[in-house]
């Protein structure tokens, strides 16, 4: 295990559990139940809107186009990294990558609350793709960095190496 | 303070009514309260400190999400037994801005869900819940600052 695939294995859950929550619905019972709290948790960081979002056997899903789209896009850049780490987007500074990627985002949203233009499903999905696979980049070293300072240590030969619990707090104690 | 100032801009985005749908972008208002409290630490370091860290951006960002949470579950608390769920009307007026049709089942909660009151498990519940998100959006808006503020290298990066 490496700080990469830890980090792999969260995003994938968190993606797992947006596109589980309508399935989860349609199998009714204790399933609902537990759709209703994913909805209820999810409904933190989206509008949910129905007719703005994905649906999966005739259920939303937990969040909506866009927000599924930045998701989706952060978890698969990680995922193809090694390959974007040889374009030209890694040599761009974070703020002017932030700032053009999120752009599209915040003009399809302000034009549209604003009811000048209606965002339908391709601008939701590009746009949010757009924001998704930017903030990858600029987040994914420092992520990969953190949550090695985190859970892990680098043996003599500068592998990852998982801590031990008991370990992991005498470590964060002498800093 | 950085992270008091943060944690009380998210949490005044979070629960005045209007300003929350900021949130519905992603935790648009999380993600800069974090970002925020990354910026005004930095203001606050002096030749004399140690720079600035990863490190310190994502306790920065933890500690941001944590006021956050708690404050914004406080106030909005206080704005619901004043004003009642006027974030969910507003949220209804701008819905009908951009003629989204809402089946009429959804009509019919969302109605219900403007007369209900807050309960005191309703309100833990929702502290819970705000917690996780807070301290994660907020984090990751730390980190964010982080890759916008941090000291430029004086030997080639590493690449991802």
């Amino acid at each position: 295990m490496t700080p990469r695939r830890l980090l792999l294995s969260g995003l994938f859950l968190w993606c797992a559990a947006i596109a589980a929550t309508p399935l989860l619905s349609s199998l009714g019972g204790a399933g609902a139940g537990a759709a209703s709290l994913s909805y209820e948790f999810f409904s933190r960081v989206c509008h949910q809107l129905d007719s703005r979002s994905f649906h999966i056997a005739g259920y939303k899903m937990a969040v909506c186009i866009r927000c599924t789209s930045i998701y989706a896009a952060f978890f698969l850049s990680v995922l193809f990294s090694p390959m974007l780490s040889r374009t030209f987007l890694a040599a761009v500074p974070a703020r002017v990558l932030l700032i053009a990627s999120g752009l599209p985002m915040a003009v399809d949203v302000g034009l549209a609350a604003l009811g000048i233009h209606e965002s339908n499903v391709f601008t939701r999905m590009t746009s949010g793709a757009l924001f998704g696979c930017a903030l990858s980049i600029v987040l994914v070293p420092t992520l990969d960095e953190v949550i090695g300072w985190l859970f892990f240590r680098r043996d003599s030969k500068q592998n990852w190496q998982s801590v031990p619990k008991e370990s992991l707090n005498t470590l964060r104690q002498s800093g | 303070m950085p992270a008091l100032y943060g944690g009380l801009i998210i949490a005044g985005i979070s629960a005045i009514p209007g300003l929350n749908l900021i949130n519905v972008c992603c935790c648009a208002g999380i993600l800069l309260g974090g970002f925020l409290a990354v910026f005004f630490y930095k203001q606050e370091i002096t030749p004399e400190m140690d720079p600035l860290t990863s490190n310190d951006c994502v306790r920065l960002g933890a500690f941001t999400g944590v006021i956050a949470a708690v404050a914004g579950t406080a106030i909005t608390v206080v704005v619901m037994l004043v004003f009642g769920n006027i974030a969910l009307e507003m949220m209804m007026k701008i819905v009908h801005r951009m003629n989204v049709e809402l089946p009429p089942n959804i009509e019919e909660m969302i109605d219900q869900g403007m007369e209900e009151k807050i309960s005191f498990f309703g309100m833990m519940f929702s502290l819970f819940f705000n917690l996780i998100v807070d301290v994660l959006f907020s984090t990751l808006g730390g980190l964010i600052g982080w890759a916008v503020f941090k000291p430029k290298p004086q030997y080639p990066q590493q690449s991802f």
